[in-house]
């Protein structure tokens, strides 16, 4: 029950959202475009939002992961003139890769500095990327980079082609978080030691996610990159990063679409606002603002009453109990 | 030529000390980081530009704690809602409140580096030359570490502040105002930002994107020696400063910006840093 909820709730909106955005796009065409960004940002952001709303681990690497898999792509492609297609599985598992081998001592590490550490490592790569010389294209980056064979130069096929991405995402999401290994996630964020204690591999289960996390903001980088058609070191920098973790936690971090509603709002609102210089202010003032008054986002202001019916629906298996079962598997 | 690049890096590490010395002692007495201490040295910086010395320092000191109170009453109002299971969404306020900044210095003054005019006058020691500018940074550093340092120990104030820091609950019973208290922290601690931020832009400049690099180098100062408390804050700017004049020297042009962020991860990821350190207990 709870988890036909689940799915009504997420990937049948999500459909439905799509569904109707392609409607409207037809008469206006540049929602096309807009809805691809917001769809790229939405395969930053919703790792992201497993990695924090449910693993309660915060990066702000996210950007970096994703300039890493754009990189690989752009290099892949124009280097050595190989299809895209065979750059995707590099551009996803090279971050991903890196990210499960810092996992372990940075993971371990309280949230605050987990923050700082994965902005560090998000200042590193930049720097890499802007001192690489001819390799990473310097300050200039990579330009004609080919686009994808079945995209092509569509901005509708893009958009198609993101959003499927995105509900599989959102599948996979929604299936992870009701498996016994999603509520061993769980009972890591709430308490660590007990977890650990109840059986779960708490180091191995957060590297394994810190990856997944990585190699998604990969896959996002690898369209970006395909998409645009460049890449620089300012394209996915810190700032990317910043802006991700602002979609995730106005949009609501502890929600399945919550991400996807911060991309939104994110996309949006940069295209509404007068300048690029000002949208600090804007952006800046409406995360406080979320913080304050609404620190679990603004998914969690909506569907209250929607919430509730959920809440009130027989529960699932208790936390606990998945958690010895995991232990148990093991 | 070791002696310059050693001298330089003393002088950056002054200004980086001032930094890290607010970061450190708002982490200690609130258990949060404030992310926008570096908002506060750029926005002082670029008063100081705008204006002009002597009065154009001061303002810029004012306006830090201007945003210091900002940051202050951001911090009281998580309390007052009761929002805050954990520091993390006040963190992140204070660096949207950066993000905030940055933008309204961006579109103020716009992309140019903000200076202002150095003391003039240098000193030649063997074939080093030492400028009067970074004479002062360093005097001017001591001068406020060792001032802070008396205050925290002997003064009302600085005993509020220790207290609040050890235990903001026990502090709270025995009849502090504990809240006023870390409210005047951050007030405080913005000041002393500030001070770096004008120092700064008498002796490196800045932009509007140096609120961000400025808070890389005051974490990593404030965590280099693996302790937390303004002294080592104090001693691991000057040590940060001395890495980054060593690195511009040896390391390739433009790797030295790098260095505040690998000192940060290779120290945090090898566990240097006490995990108490992290849990509100005094060092």
């Amino acid at each position: 029950m709870n988890s036909a909820y689940k799915w009504i709730g997420s990937v049948g909106v999500l459909v439905l959202a799509i569904a109707w955005v392609s409607v409207l796009a037809e008469f206006q065409r540049s929602i096309y475009s807009t809805s691809t960004t917001v769809g790229i940002f939405a395969l930053l952001a919703l790792p992201l939002g497993l990695l924090y709303g449910q693993g309660g681990t915060v990066s702000l690497a996210q950007g970096a992961f994703a300039a890493i898999g754009a990189y690989t792509t752009a290099i892949i492609s124009t280097r050595f003139n190989l299809s895209p297609m065979l750059s995707l599985l590099p551009a996803v598992v090279l971050p991903a890769l890196i990210a499960f081998v810092i996992a372990k001592p940075i993971l371990r590490l309280p949230e605050l500095s987990l923050a700082l550490v994965t902005l560090s490592i998000g200042t590193v790569v930049e720097v890499a990327l802007q001192r690489g010389g001819d390799f990473t294209g310097s300050f200039n980056g990579i330009n004609g980079i080919p686009t994808l064979p079945f995209v092509g130069n569509s901005r509708i096929r893009a958009h198609f082609v993101i959003w499927t991405v995105v509900v599989v995402l959102v599948i996979a999401y929604v299936n992870y978080m009701s498996s016994l290994r999603g509520r061993a996630l769980n009972a890591v964020r709430t308490d660590h030691l007990l977890a650990e204690a109840m059986g779960v591999n708490v180091a191995l289960d957060l590297s394994l996610l810190f990856a997944i996390t990585a190699g998604v903001a990969g896959l996002g980088g690898w369209f970006y990159a395909h998409t645009l058609g460049y890449v620089a070191p300012d394209s996915l920098s810190i700032a990317v990063s910043a802006n991700v973790l602002f979609m995730v936690v106005v949009g609501g971090r502890k929600s399945v679409l919550g991400p996807i509603i911060g991309a939104l709002i994110f996309t949006v609102a940069s295209d509404f606002l007068p300048g690029t210089e000002s949208q600090g202010i804007f952006f800046g003032g409406i995360l406080i603002l979320v913080l304050l008054f609404s620190p679990d986002g603004l998914m969690t202001l909506v569907p209250r009453r929607w919430r509730q019916r959920v809440a009130a629906s027989p529960k699932p298996l208790a936390v606990t109990q998945a958690v010895q079962t995991t232990g148990a598997a093991r | 030529m070791y002696l310059e690049i050693f001298a330089n890096g003393l002088f950056l590490g002054a200004i980086y000390a001032l930094f890290a010395v607010p970061m450190s002692v708002i982490w200690v007495t609130t258990d949060v980081i404030d992310v926008s201490v570096g908002a506060y040295a750029v926005v002082a910086g670029v008063v100081a530009a705008a204006f002009g010395m002597p009065y154009g320092g001061l303002l810029g000191v004012a306006a830090a704690m201007a945003l210091g109170a900002v940051t202050g009453t951001i911090f009281l109002g998580f309390h007052t809602l009761r929002t805050m299971k954990d520091a993390m969404p006040i963190v992140l306020a204070t660096f949207a409140f950066m993000l905030l900044m940055e933008s309204v210095i961006l579109v103020t003054v716009g992309t140019d580096n903000q200076f202002v005019d150095t003391i003039p006058g240098i000193v030649l020691l063997g074939d080093s030359v030492i400028g009067y500018q970074g004479l002062f940074n360093l005097t001017l550093s001591v001068v406020l570490m060792l001032a802070l340092t008396v205050a925290l120990k002997y003064s009302p104030v600085g005993l509020r502040m220790k207290a609040c820091a050890i235990s903001s609950k026990n502090a709270s019973l025995a009849g502090i105002a504990v809240k006023r208290t870390q409210f005047l922290t951050f007030v405080l601690c913005a000041a002393i930002a500030g001070i770096g931020g004008v120092l700064a832009s008498m002796s490196i400049g800045m932009t509007y994107a140096s609120a961000f690099t400025f808070t890389t180098i005051a974490f990593s100062s404030a965590v280099v020696l693996g302790q937390r408390g303004p002294l080592p804050a104090f001693l691991g700017g000057l040590l940060i400063g001395l890495t980054e004049s060593f690195s511009q020297a040896v390391l390739p042009n433009g790797w030295a910006h790098a260095v505040p962020a690998a000192l940060i991860i290779i120290i945090l990821a090898s566990g240097r840093l006490p995990s108490a350190a992290f849990s509100g207990a005094r060092p």
